[in-house]
């Protein structure tokens, strides 16, 4: 296990936590105030963060629900599938047994990057309407 | 091979009870180093928040894999083939789906607890007392199958009679609770997974190298069985007499299941942020990946080695019994007491993240919410599981197991994943999602376990409820709020403004103390 790592994190978030409150209090400007106090402008940009995040989780998930759905109806419909064989293997065995693991990872981490990027580009967007409005 | 002699060997050989000891004595030790640290009330829950990602991963997966996927699963896979080899897969997508929809929201809105979500997203005491109650519900019915394993386990491996392990396993892990409080057991649970994933993969790969260096066949069964057995959908005499159906009943429970269980979600709390939380999951899918190829290895080699137990319908025990089949003298103590010290770690760290959420629950919504409180609790909790714990020798450990997965999916689930991204929940529509989709759950569970339905289609949707009872649970919840649209708390901006917005904007995360 990684030790140093934890640690710096925890001392990060520690930071932030101090600072918090003398943030919120020199009221902040532009697309972060419109957020907090949530303006007809503020509830639109949350909207289409929301939008982004649940369309990206939604996409996600429809390559899950076809994986996942679809295995049992093509080896109920395709049973020769179980002669075919991979590493000497049979096929619904390796793909079961092993195959899928990868699969699943490389989903979360495809769905982590593109989910801390939307999140990036919010604040970036809200970050560039305060600049503009200082 | 001569498998009578083996035995009448088991109870002779020590090793074996050592591992167990050292487990033990290992788990109460790593507590101890933990509960010097924890000091004040938001210690004892939360750990401070300040848990790496790696130890935090590897503490949701030692708290996660349990005796159904250290003992359970190779003996499934023994028994029926290659359908079982959902339950491993499903188990872990339940993760991706958590990932997707509930884990950053979930740590952005700064809820510890389902109840903590339910009474903050709905401003209503109803739903968070119902939700304590079904907390209660899965976290007690989730203990007996480990307290069930625990008993078997040691009277399996030492002789002892079954109230025994169920008793050591009880007291061990309330005390440590009381004692150390999370802050404790998030380093046990974490060396708990590693303790786990070592006794599982260093057999398994010795076994498995064995079997290719003298190529054991895997067909000692008859060719009908053997071919059920190696060939997706086929049922296997009596049981899954309908395999597609029930093949989707455990892929939703599974999927839709793990996001709902109290003793997991507690632990996104001690995430860092949102984005802490993400990571931390994906960390979890990898994690979990890597331990489940093992279990497969030994369902796979226990026809191979163990045919026996196929007709004595104990292949629960495959993962414990292998090593001394295959090997003699002291390497197959040493790997023996290997496997018996990680099926006591699965035990033992699976009921310990159970009983704080028994213990955080009684503590928080039925006494007063002190330290004292929480330690009480986890008495009452470790009480209780010794009780029901010697009730249920006669039950099947896989089953129970399942029965908690659809029951937390067609409750909690889809109170998070609406409550998290439908702004018209409102609370009558989740009071009313909650109670029919557990309630109905349940009345399935009941109808199995008291043989009112037997056999047919009858049975099978009884006894496998998820494939039903979940959309029934999504379909009520949401057609009882828009008909509802009066008792849709206020603020809804707000509330979704905390759930979605990253932290480094600090807009509405305050920090969130629990006492």
């Amino acid at each position: 296990m990684n030790e140093p790592r934890p640690r710096r994190e925890a001392r990060e978030n520690k930071r932030v936590t101090v600072t918090a409150p003398r943030r919120s209090s020199s009221s902040p400007q532009g697309g972060v105030r419109e957020l907090a106090e949530s303006t007809p402008v503020g509830d639109l940009y949350l909207q289409s963060l929301m939008r982004s995040q649940l369309g990206l989780s939604l996409r996600v998930l429809t390559v899950f629900v076809t994986l996942f759905l679809g295995l049992p109806l093509l080896f109920f419909f395709e049973p020769g599938i179980s002669k075919q064989k991979i590493l000497g293997i049979s096929l619904p065995w390796f793909i079961l047994g092993i195959g899928m693991y990868p699969v699943l990872i490389g989903l979360a981490w495809v769905y982590n990057r593109s989910a801390n990027r939307i999140d990036d580009e919010f604040i970036g967007l809200l970050g560039k309407n305060e600049t503009e409005q200082d | 091979m001569n498998f009578k002699l083996f035995a009448a060997v088991d109870l002779a050989r020590p090793i074996p009870i050592i591992a167990v000891a050292v487990a033990i004595l290992a788990t109460i030790g790593v507590g101890a180093l933990g509960m010097r640290i924890a000091r004040t009330t938001s210690d004892f829950f939360v750990a401070s928040r300040s848990v790496g990602t790696m130890t935090n991963a590897s503490a949701i997966c030692g708290e996660y894999l349990s005796a159904a996927s250290f003992l359970g699963i190779a003996g499934l896979i023994m028994k029926y083939g290659v359908d079982m080899l959902w339950y491993p897969l499903g188990y872990t997508a339940g993760y991706v789906v958590l990932l997707l929809f509930v884990a950053a929201p979930l740590r952005r809105f700064g809820a510890y607890t389902i109840p903590d979500f339910a009474e903050g997203r709905l401003d209503s005491l109803l739903a968070r007392r119902i939700s304590t109650g079904l907390v209660l519900c899965i976290s007690s019915f989730y203990l007996l199958p480990q307290m069930k394993g625990a008993g078997l386990t040691l009277s399996t491996l030492t002789g002892t009679p079954y109230w025994v392990g169920v008793v050591v396993v009880g007291v061990v892990v309330s005390v440590n609770v009381a004692m150390g409080g999370m802050r404790g057991i998030t380093f046990v649970q974490a060396f708990q997974y590693w303790l786990k994933f070592v006794a599982i993969a260093i057999p398994a790969i010795i076994l498995g190298a064995y079997f290719l260096g003298h190529r054991r066949t895997l067909l000692p069964a008859p060719a009908d069985y053997w071919k059920a057995w190696s060939t997706p959908l086929e049922s296997i005499g009596q049981f899954r007499r309908h395999p597609l159906y029930a093949t989707y009943a455990l892929v939703i429970a599974s999927f839709l299941g793990t996001m709902g269980l109290p003793h997991i979600l507690v632990r996104f709390y001690t995430n860092a942020n949102g984005r802490a939380s993400r990571r931390t999951t994906l960390f979890v899918i990898a994690l979990i990946s890597s331990f489940y190829l093992f279990p497969l290895i030994f369902g796979v080699l226990g026809r191979a080695f163990a045919p026996d137990l196929l007709t004595t319908s104990s292949t629960d025990s495959v993962v414990l019994i292998l090593p001394r089949r295959v090997f003699s003298g002291l390497g197959a103590e040493l790997l023996s007491g290997l496997v018996a010290c990680g099926a006591f770690a699965a035990f033992l760290s699976t009921a310990s993240g159970l009983v704080i959420s028994v213990a955080g629950a009684i503590s928080q919504d039925i006494l007063s919410g002190t330290t004292r409180d929480f330690r009480k609790g986890a008495f009452i909790a470790g009480a209780i599981s010794i009780a029901a714990g010697l009730q249920v020798r006669s039950f099947e450990i896989n089953q129970l197991v399942s029965w908690v997965f659809a029951i937390a999916a067609s409750s909690f689930c889809p109170l998070l994943v609406l409550g998290i991204w439908w702004r018209k929940l409102s609370v009558t529509g989740a009071v009313s999602g909650l109670i029919i989709g557990a309630g109905s759950t349940v009345a399935g569970v009941i109808a199995t376990i008291t043989g009112i339905v037997t056999r047919g289609w009858p049975y099978t949707l009884a006894s496998q409820p998820a494939a039903w009872s979940v959309p029934l649970a999504f379909a009520v919840m949401i057609a009882v709020s828009l008909a509802t649209p009066d008792t849709i708390p206020s603020d809804i901006g707000g509330k979704m403004l905390k759930l979605h917005v990253p932290e480094t904007l600090n807009l509405g995360h305050v920090k969130h103390h629990v006492s």
